[in-house]
């Protein structure tokens, strides 16, 4: 063990002794290293990271010691002890929307984090607000520095999530998911970035990521986690051309395979006419002065599996919202299809944060039934067996009836996005329009969902996909729409838009998941 | 030391509340162990007189010879009684056009607010007058005065806060579900607004019980024989010279219910916000 290395041993946090949250976690990464844990949804990876930055759930037990640069602390006492040490442990958080400061402009979040933190940086540059939008290739620093967080979107806002942790000069930099709503070249330069770090040797990393290719990019180290524990731990290279456990094996089930599996290359519209189902006509949205959308048009058949594609901030969640009638187009129309017995709703929405997206006071099955209760007046004799309903659901979005009685803050990310589905599934859309809807899962929950959409396709439900995932939307869709600006750049079916792009930021964009797609252990 | 006594009193952690409430409790009900009723007059003293241990007037009589001690209680129970009442009324106003025009948006949001707007203007001694001329000088007046004139507040306040619920994500899902209004309102919106709530409710009651002393104060709200803390203060302002005790009585139970009041607000606060 090098000396200038964080060192974890026997960490063990319970809230009481029958649920133990982590159990028995040792690792050690040296300074100017990476170690990746990754593990599916609820295994205990943001439990970890807070866990090390000496956060603690209420009435938690913890045990077990960490050692930073060699002086050993009782992990129960971590939060001081950092403290009491001038050791600084940047962690940034996974819901990037929830841990910024809302009323604060960002040079004002940065100016804050520099007041106290300041004193580490050499040069005067570095203690500017503004050299570390840069670091982390945010679009316009300058003028986004008076901009408050809710005016980014979510991939800017994990940006500037970056660049407070790095502003502090933290030894230890945790990232709780960083890519997840970035765009390909988003990633890109963010692996770029902590290849830097890595470079600098200043800091040990550790990233937990759902984002397997960057892991195989980035890691040295990975810790594979499931209910708590570390079910195996080895070099990068080792765990991705030989895992030994099982859950391991599952996790590195390749995008690729996955392709071949689900054979979705076969014709994607029924034969016939097909029934138009979605149709955006010349829309365009102002949104607090900036045109978000100009001239969109576009159309979506029944069973149809469409994904639209773009940079950070390009107006693809505003072309969403637009979609599902949340926000009204300042010119253009939206036309939806006819309503039938089968197909009650004309689109419904579902959100990246599943969670969000749930009432926090609701327990499951009201939030559920609400969905129901909502449909009442259009089609009673649905309604008549409501717990059956529910029932068959659940099964279909592949969740334990027990969660039934659960509040949201009791489920798991990839558990919220199932009942966020069952909900929608309950409302029987003729569009499900999907905002990043896999992003935050691990990838065996994120291909249960995939192939539960895929079905729902084969039944004439048409998908509309957003997405940052190339290979999800190469897997699933049979046309791509590029969108940059608030425009539709380019449109086309997917193999020709990956073979042959012709828009610079459409070339851009695949050029940088192929990129990715490349790296050793991924072939 | 008084200030120690009473920061230790008032401290939440030790069960300052808990202690208040029993005083309160206390106060109200210990008018069943005097031998006096508010209303009876005793003719066998020199009216105002000052405290008589002898015949159990423990804070002498009024000017008239009913006890003061039994008309004080009696005045606290008047007073509280139309605190809660109209801070209750005044609240579910308030919350229900606050909530209506945050989640509606729009033209409703807009007519109801600047409804609350010019509702705003109008000053609030001018309103009382006007109450007390249309339905009489009494406790009717008084809350359905208080509920007028305080509703306003808790409007604005829930406004802001159910506009800013309106914008989460699990608000949208359900307008997009086609919920009704009254259903977002009803099952959404008040289970995740119990905070805000609660500090407006704890605000207005205080604050109407103030009122109520105010306006009785004034002649417009609970009137002779009927005992309010806001007319024994008038009245006892009237004999200020001859019988100085008979203000200690109410302006010290006035300060002391704010203060209860205040207190049990600031324990309801932390228990909804957990």
């Amino acid at each position: 063990m090098s000396a200038r290395s964080l060192c974890v041993e026997h960490l063990t946090v319970s809230l009481d002794s029958s649920k133990t949250l982590l159990s028995d976690v040792s690792f050690s990464v040296d300074f100017g290293q990476c170690l990746a844990v990754i593990g599916p949804s609820g295994a205990g990876k943001t439990q970890l990271a807070r866990a090390l930055v000496g956060w603690q759930p209420t009435g938690a037990q913890i045990t077990g010691r960490v050692s930073l640069n060699n002086p050993l602390v009782g992990a129960g006492h971590l939060a001081a002890a950092w403290q009491s040490t001038h050791v600084r442990i940047a962690l940034m958080e996974q819901d990037s929307q929830a841990a910024l400061t809302p009323h604060l402009t960002l040079h004002a979040q940065l100016a804050h984090v520099l007041a106290v933190h300041g004193h580490r940086h050499e040069t005067v540059e570095q203690r500017t607000p503004l050299y570390w939008l840069q670091q982390v290739q945010m679009p316009e620093p300058q003028r986004r520095l008076g901009q408050y967080p809710a005016q980014l979107s979510g991939g800017l806002r994990q940006r500037f999530a970056l660049a407070l942790a790095l502003a502090q000069r933290p030894a230890v930099l945790i990232v709780d998911e960083p890519t997840s709503a970035m765009d390909a070249l988003g990633v890109a330069q963010f692996l770029a970035l902590i290849a830097q770090l890595k470079h600098q040797g200043e800091c040990a990393l550790v990233l937990i990521s759902h984002d397997l290719a960057a892991v195989a990019r980035i890691a040295d180290q990975v810790l594979v986690m499931a209910e708590g524990t570390v079910v195996e731990a080895a070099a990068c290279h080792q765990v991705f051309t030989t895992p030994r456990h099982p859950i391991t094996a599952a996790l590195l089930g390749r995008p690729v395979s996955v392709t071949s599996e689900l054979n979705v290359a076969g014709p994607d519209v029924p034969v016939g006419q097909p029934m138009r189902v979605l149709q955006l006509n010349a829309v365009s949205c102002r949104i607090a002065g900036r045109q978000i959308l100009q001239q969109v048009s576009l159309e979506l058949a029944a069973g149809e599996s469409v994904a639209l594609i773009g940079a950070s901030a390009a107006g693809k969640t505003s072309c969403l919202r637009v979609m599902a009638g949340l926000t009204q187009p300042d010119s253009g129309q939206v036309i939806t299809g006819h309503r039938s017995d089968d197909f009650l709703k004309p689109a419904v929405l579902l959100y990246q944060d599943a969670a969000s997206s749930l009432d926090p006071r609701l327990p499951i099955r009201q939030s559920l039934s609400l969905a129901l209760s909502s449909l009442r007046s259009q089609c009673p004799p649905l309604l008549n067996d409501e717990p059956a309903l529910l029932d068959s659901v659940l099964i279909d979005v592949g969740l334990d009836i027990q969660l039934l009685d659960r509040y949201p803050h009791q489920l798991s990310l990839g558990q919220c996005q199932r009942v966020q589905l069952a909900r929608a599934l309950l409302q029987r859309p003729q569009v499900l329009l999907l905002d990043e809807i896999t992003s935050a899962l691990d990838h065996v929950t994120a291909m249960h969902i995939t192939r539960l959409l895929l079905k729902l396709k084969e039944k004439g439900c048409a998908l509309f996909w957003v997405s940052h995932d190339l290979a999800l939307v190469k897997m699933c869709c049979s046309r791509v729409l590029v969108m940059d600006q608030g425009r539709v750049v380019e449109a086309g079916p997917t193999a020709q838009i990956f073979q042959s792009p012709q828009h610079p930021v459409t070339k851009a964009l695949v050029g940088a998941t192929l990129a990715a797609w490349s790296v050793p252990g991924e072939s | 030391m008084t200030m120690a006594a009473l920061r230790w009193m008032l401290a939440p952690t030790r069960g300052g509340a808990a202690i208040l409430l029993l005083i309160a409790a206390i106060l109200l009900i210990a008018g069943y162990f005097s031998p006096w009723q508010p209303q009876t007059i005793d003719w066998s003293v020199h009216a105002p007189s000052p405290p008589d241990y002898a015949r159990a007037h423990w804070l002498g009589t009024d000017a008239l010879g009913r006890d003061a001690f039994v008309r004080l209680l009696h005045a606290s129970a008047v007073s509280l009684l139309i605190g809660v009442a109209a801070a209750s009324l005044s609240v579910a106003l308030g919350a229900l056009v606050g909530v209506i025009a945050g989640l509606a948006g729009g033209r409703t949001q807009r007519w109801l607010m600047r409804g609350v707007d010019v509702a705003f203007g109008l000053p609030q001694v001018f309103m009382l007058l006007l109450i007390a001329m249309v339905i009489g000088r009494g406790p009717l007046a008084v809350v359905v005065g208080l509920t007028v004139t305080g509703w306003l507040a808790c409007a604005r306040l829930m406004h802001v806060e159910a506009s800013k619920l309106a914008e989460r994500p699990f608000m949208e899902a359900a307008r997009s579900m086609g919920l009704s209004l009254s259903a977002r309102i009803y099952r959404h919106a008040l289970p995740n607004l119990t905070t805000p709530l609660a500090v407006c409710f704890t605000l207005a009651v205080p604050q109407c019980v103030l009122s109520e002393g105010f306006i009785s104060f004034l002649g417009l709200g609970v009137q002779e024989p009927q005992a309010s803390l806001g007319n024994l203060l008038a009245q006892a302002v009237s004999e200020m010279e001859r019988a100085p005790w008979l203000l200690m009585g109410p302006t010290l139970t006035l300060i002391f219910l704010v203060l209860l009041l205040n207190t049990l607000a600031d324990r309801l606060q932390k228990s909804t916000s957990r």
